[in-house]
């Protein structure tokens, strides 16, 4: 899907364009319930912006995903509830609001609009970035949370003390500009 | 009890609040239980007043008290996700849904909404909505889609690439020039068309925005747009001046879902903040409590209707508007009881009890006691113009009180004042007046009074006109003139030191004759702002002052009146037991606008009511205070709505200009009055002038009429929620009920022409057929006429004699047979000459009497066969015997040439022919012609078969048509 993505825009992109590729990336989340708290994280992330339309797209496998309390919690998690076999991939594509100029060093804040998809299920997301432009690289950092219920990722009754309801998303991740 | 000296003034804070800060009174409104999933997300009012809702489950129509489903097509389905409703000129309704469909509704009447497809193929993108602009063309926003208008006929599209920002636009309006406005992640869009142009403008954060991310758009009265952010809160900017204004205070309730400019406020609905609300007056912006939602509510649509109320659509399971006139405060503590009421004029409202002097701070939404005593007993007061308070008390006199420095002054008998229970107090510049339960008394203040104490210049007691001194209410107008309110001698005024007095007031009277009517203790006194003073007694009546008379006003079921305030030109606040009505003074009409936030009686103290000056009125019950301030422009009344006229349970096509058949005449009317603040104490008259001209007062809301006559009718229907002042907008119906058919006068015009075509036609049948029978009589009688002569032809006879001589000697009895035939013959003559028909048989039978009496003159030389069967047939009378006649008179009769003739009855071919061997003598006997040419023109004039005369050189042969005889009828004619 993702990979769709980045063919349709490879597609789209004309003279030379700048294409900031994910290079190094780790996503964190954190379940803070009143039982228990559970992280985990994973570094499998892909992405890339392009710099002059400002659009983007991420990805990231949800087996990719190491940490949480036992292998058993992490089975349930990714089996039971977010059922990764259906759906592999957490994705995050759209287009920066901010008419920020990416090819300029410099601190940012931007927010990034697109779709936020999980357990498969479509979510309008604007999401606010901390960008660093310097040394020809790109950091990017952001958290957000994501509401279970929204993504309809039912969690049993019996655990709901030991999952939060909200889960608390951070996202790091430093860019190199593509080579052709 | 307090005591002058041990008062110590420190100005507390109490820490428990007793009274409860602003709050706005919300009502809930819910669908019915089988669309609980339905969750509306957008409102609009249409030009009607109704209210329209967008749901995920299609349009619901709203009066206030039903929900009626409006589904997209006939068919329908459940998947209606309704994301825009726009109430368009020409009485359209626009919906657009989150699939990009769109849909219309014309009128209110139709049960579904016809999609409507303005691009082949249709849109994909979630409709958004719709806006008008100055040349009334229609604008359709979507999200991911763009902007489309729609120029004649044509959709013109705006979108990304040609110099349009974004393709995901959030909300669209139209200003107040018509120009259209649009909020987008790019910022906030001005676009035009000009028929070949496309004109896009952008506005960004460079410009003045708070934030890119424009999310909600509308403009207000001014012309300014109120623009509602994603993440930098609200900004209003001018169109026509470019204008930036950005409220300095921070915006801390992240992103706004929409905005609605209410008056000198801004409701702003956030995602998950509820609502915000910020007041132009004070720069602030303040949440708004709304009761049984947990915090951290979305709201997805704010709409103001035309009876000042906001709507609120929230993620809760209902519906809540408030009116946006009124806030309240309530009383929470038991045993107080506000006595009265002061707005100052730095904006501090104050609020005096049986148990003490509380005020309000606007920045904290705060009561607090400003006295440390609960005994006080406040019932009076009073800002001077140096801005000092007066403390009324009950019993203990007036506190003279500065706010600012905290220096204060009791007032006690001893300071001249009559009595120390203060009823009421008024000023006019520098000189102040005291009602007391022991008269009146006048103050003339200085500067420096609270240190030096007032002088009272005057006191005012057991005068004409103010009776026992009992005053409960002293009021000064905007001239300076004093008015005072006694216990039971009416109403007082002081102008130029004279005391002058009304006990009696001038009303109309029944038969319009004026009256008075005595005017007795009065309780509240005020002015409006026409300068007329209105006064209200113990009695409930109110009474107006134009400067010459009193007039008493149309003002009735109101309970327990215990003040009157005027607030602006249209708008005077009374206070009674039931709580708060607002009368119109230019139109008398009156709206009550409920009991407030306890449900207990509102049941008001005198002096409760208090003129803010900010074109709002503070106003208290026992338990709770009340802020009134009207909007411009609002709906005084309700509005009252036709839907429909049905026969029994048929509907009435709408289209149809109200003509109805004659069997249409059990008239339903179906009608509503929108009050949306008090649906249920609506109440509706109504009539049918042609039918019934009294008016019919109800809460039903149809009126039946059945079996009506044809005729024209005006249905009128109006709707209040209190009484009927008759100045009540009308809604009226004209029906036409058609004649039946057979009352049309087209239809009798036509009917008369027939009768008489058909008249006159029989007339002339009739005239026909008695030329004709006149011809036929005189054929008739020229045939009975010839028949005899030729009968008495002395020839006939003669040869009858000569035969009977030759006979009667030889043969006698021969003779006498001869003899009895020959009469029988002309008996026979006699009776058959007169018709004009005779049956066969009868005619033969004749034939043959004549047959018998030419056989014994010719012996065997005349022979006369008869044959076939002569039943049931008719001829003319004579006619055979004619031919038989004319055969005998024409041919030799001898030995040598018998004459042998042939009657022969053809029954096929209904005919009777009568023929003979044609042996004509050499000189024919003087013939007349007559005999055959009448038998001719007497069959002619019977209408058959023509007769034949067919003569050959042997044979003469006559064929006569025969005439049917019915069996059972005589052959006479």
């Amino acid at each position: 899907m993702v990979v769709l993505t980045l063919h349709v825009m490879c597609g789209i992109l004309t003279a030379q364009p700048v294409r900031w590729e994910v290079k190094s990336g780790r996503v964190e989340f954190v379940s803070e319930a009143p039982l228990e708290i559970i992280k985990a994280s994973s570094g499998a992330i892909k992405g890339i912006i392009e710099a002059d339309s400002r659009r983007f797209a991420f990805s990231v496998p949800m087996s990719s995903f190491e940490g949480f309390n036992s292998p058993l919690q992490r089975e349930h998690f990714q089996e039971n509830y977010l059922e990764i076999g259906a759906h592999p991939d957490a994705t995050f594509s759209g287009k920066i609001i901010e008419p920020v100029d990416l090819t300029e060093p410099g601190i940012t804040t931007i927010r990034a609009k697109g779709i936020f998809t999980i357990h498969g299920v479509e979510q309008e997301r604007i999401i606010r970035v901390n960008l660093e432009h310097s040394d020809g690289q790109l950091f990017a950092t952001c958290s957000f949370s994501v509401l279970l219920s929204e993504h309809q990722i039912r969690i049993p009754r019996i655990v709901n003390q030991k999952i939060a309801e909200t889960i608390q998303v951070d996202l790091r991740a430093s860019f190199e500009i593509q080579e052709e | 009890m307090i005591r002058q000296g041990l008062l110590v003034w420190i100005f507390l804070h109490a820490t428990l609040p007793i009274l409860l800060g602003q709050d706005y009174l919300f009502t809930s409104h819910s669908l019915p239980e089988e669309w609980h999933s339905a969750r509306p997300g957008v409102i609009c009012q249409d030009r009607d007043g109704l209210i329209w809702l967008g749901t995920r489950e299609g349009v619901f129509r709203y009066d206030g008290t039903d929900f009626v489903h409006f589904p997209l097509n006939k068919e329908g389905n459940k998947a209606e996700n309704v994301t825009a409703l726009f109430s368009a000129s020409a009485d359209r309704l626009w919906i657009g849904y989150d699939d990009g469909r769109m849909g219309m509704l014309e009128g209110s009447g139709m049960g579904f909404i016809e999609e409507v497809e303005f691009v082949e193929g249709g849109l994909t993108a979630s409709v958004t909505g719709f806006a008008e602009d100055g040349e009334g063309r229609l604008w359709i926003s979507t999200y991911g889609q763009g902007v489309f208008v729609i120029h004649q006929g044509q959709m013109i599209h705006f979108e990304n690439g040609d110099g349009f920002p974004d393709n995901d636009v959030y909300c669209i309006t139209a200003d107040e020039t018509g120009a259209i406005w649009l909020g987008t992640d790019n910022g906030l869009v001005h676009c035009a068309y000009d028929g070949s142009t496309k004109l896009t403008e952008r506005f960004s954060e460079s410009d003045g925005l708070p934030d890119l991310i424009v999310k909600a758009v509308k403009h207000d009265r001014r012309g300014n747009l109120w623009i509602g952010t994603h993440d930098g809160g609200i900004c209003r900017f001018s169109p026509s001046t470019h204008d930036w204004f950005v409220p300095e205070a921070s915006w801390e309730w992240g992103e706004i879902t929409a905005i609605e400019e209410v008056g000198g406020q801004v409701w702003v609905g956030t995602a998950h903040e509820g609502v915000i609300r910020y007041e132009r007056a004070t720069h602030e912006l303040k949440s708004v409590a709304y009761p049984g939602v947990e915090r951290h509510q979305k709201i997805y649509d704010l709409m103001l209707d035309r009876e000042g109320q906001i709507w609120l659509l929230h993620s809760g399971p209902d519906m809540l508007a408030a009116n946006t006139q009124l806030m309240y405060s309530q009383l929470t503590e038991d045993g107080i009881h506000i006595q009265s009421v002061l707005c100052s004029r730095n904006q501090t409202y104050w609020v005096g009890t049986d148990h003490g002097l509380f005020s309000y701070d606007v920045h904290t939404n705060a009561f607090s006691r400003q006295l440390p005593t609960e005994d006080l007993h406040v019932v009076s007061l009073y800002e001077d113009d140096f801005g000092h308070l007066w403390i009324g008390t009950f019993g203990e006199g007036v506190l003279c009180l500065d706010p600012e420095s905290g220096r204060r002054r009791w007032l006690k008998e001893s300071d001249g004042l009559y009595n120390e229970s203060v009823l009421s107090i008024d000023g006019h510049n520098q000189t102040v007046w005291l009602a007391t339960l022991g008269g009146i008394t006048q103050f003339d203040l200085s500067a420096d009074f609270l240190t030096k104490g007032p002088e009272a210049t005057k006191t005012f007691r057991g005068m004409v006109g103010l009776g026992s001194g009992y005053v409960y209410k002293v009021f000064a107008d905007s001239r300076g003139d004093i008015w005072f309110g006694t216990d039971g001698d009416g109403l007082s005024r002081l102008k130029n030191d004279t005391v002058e007095n009304w006990s009696f007031a001038a009303i109309q009277g029944r038969d319009g004759q004026r009256d008075t009517t005595p005017i007795k203790t009065v309780y509240a006194i005020t002015e409006d702002r026409a300068g007329q003073i209105w006064f209200s007694t113990a009695d409930d009546e109110v009474f107006t002052f134009d400067g010459q008379a009193f007039t008493k006003a149309a003002i009735k079921n109101i309970n327990g009146i215990a003040g009157l305030q005027g607030v602006d030109e249209t708008h005077l606040a009374i206070t009674h037991k039931g709580g708060l009505s607002i009368v119109n003074p230019a139109t008398g009409q009156m709206v009550h606008t409920g009991s407030g936030v306890i449900a207990d009686e509102f049941a008001p103290n005198l002096n409760t009511t208090s003129d803010c000056g900010d074109g709002c009125v503070l106003v208290a019950g026992q338990k709770q205070l009340e802020w009134f301030c009207p909007l411009p422009d609002i709906q005084m009344e309700p509005k009252i709505h036709i839907y429909t006229v049905m026969d029994v349970s048929q509907p009435i096509d709408q289209g149809l200009e109200k003509q109805l058949s004659h069997r249409q005449n059990d008239l339903v009317f179906r009608y509503t009055g929108l009050w949306y603040a008090h649906p249920e104490s609506i109440l509706y008259r109504y009539r049918l002038k042609g039918h019934q001209n009294d008016w019919i007062e109800t809460k039903d809301n149809q009126a039946v009429f059945a079996n009506l006559p044809p005729g024209a009718y005006t249905f009128e229907v109006a709707a209040t929620v209190d009484h009927f002042s008759g100045n009540e907008q009308l809604a009226s119906l004209e029906v036409f009920i058609r004649r039946p058919i057979w009352q049309q006068w087209w239809f009798i015009t036509i009917a008369l022409i027939l009768a008489t075509l058909s008249i006159y036609r029989g007339v002339k049948i009739r005239e026909k057929r008695i030329v004709r029978l006149n011809r036929l009589e005189k054929e008739m009688a020229e045939s009975r006429f010839e028949t005899l002569k030729s009968q008495i032809n002395p020839h006939f006879l003669f040869n009858s004699f000569n035969t009977l001589i030759a006979i009667i000697e030889e043969n006698p009895a021969l003779a006498v047979t001869f003899t009895e035939n020959l009469s029988d013959f002309y008996r026979k003559i006699l009776v058959h000459r007169q018709k004009s028909l005779i049956r066969l048989e009868e005619e033969l039978e004749l034939v043959r009497t004549f047959s018998y009496l030419l056989g014994q003159r010719f012996d065997s030389n005349f022979s006369l066969e008869i044959s076939g069967d002569s039943t049931g047939f008719s001829v003319a009378p004579l006619t055979l015997q004619m031919l038989v006649e004319n055969a005998v008179k024409h041919n030799i009769i001898s030995r040598s040439k018998p004459l042998h003739m042939q009657i022969t009855i053809d029954r096929r071919a209904q005919t009777v022919e009568v023929s003979n061997p044609l042996q004509k003598k050499m000189r024919s006997p003087d013939s007349t012609g007559f005999g055959l040419q009448n038998i001719v023109s007497r069959y002619a004039l019977l209408h058959t078969a023509p007769v034949t005369i067919i003569e050959t050189d042997t044979e003469f042969r006559v064929t006569i048509p025969l005439i049917n005889t019915p069996d059972h009828e005589s052959a006479d004619y």
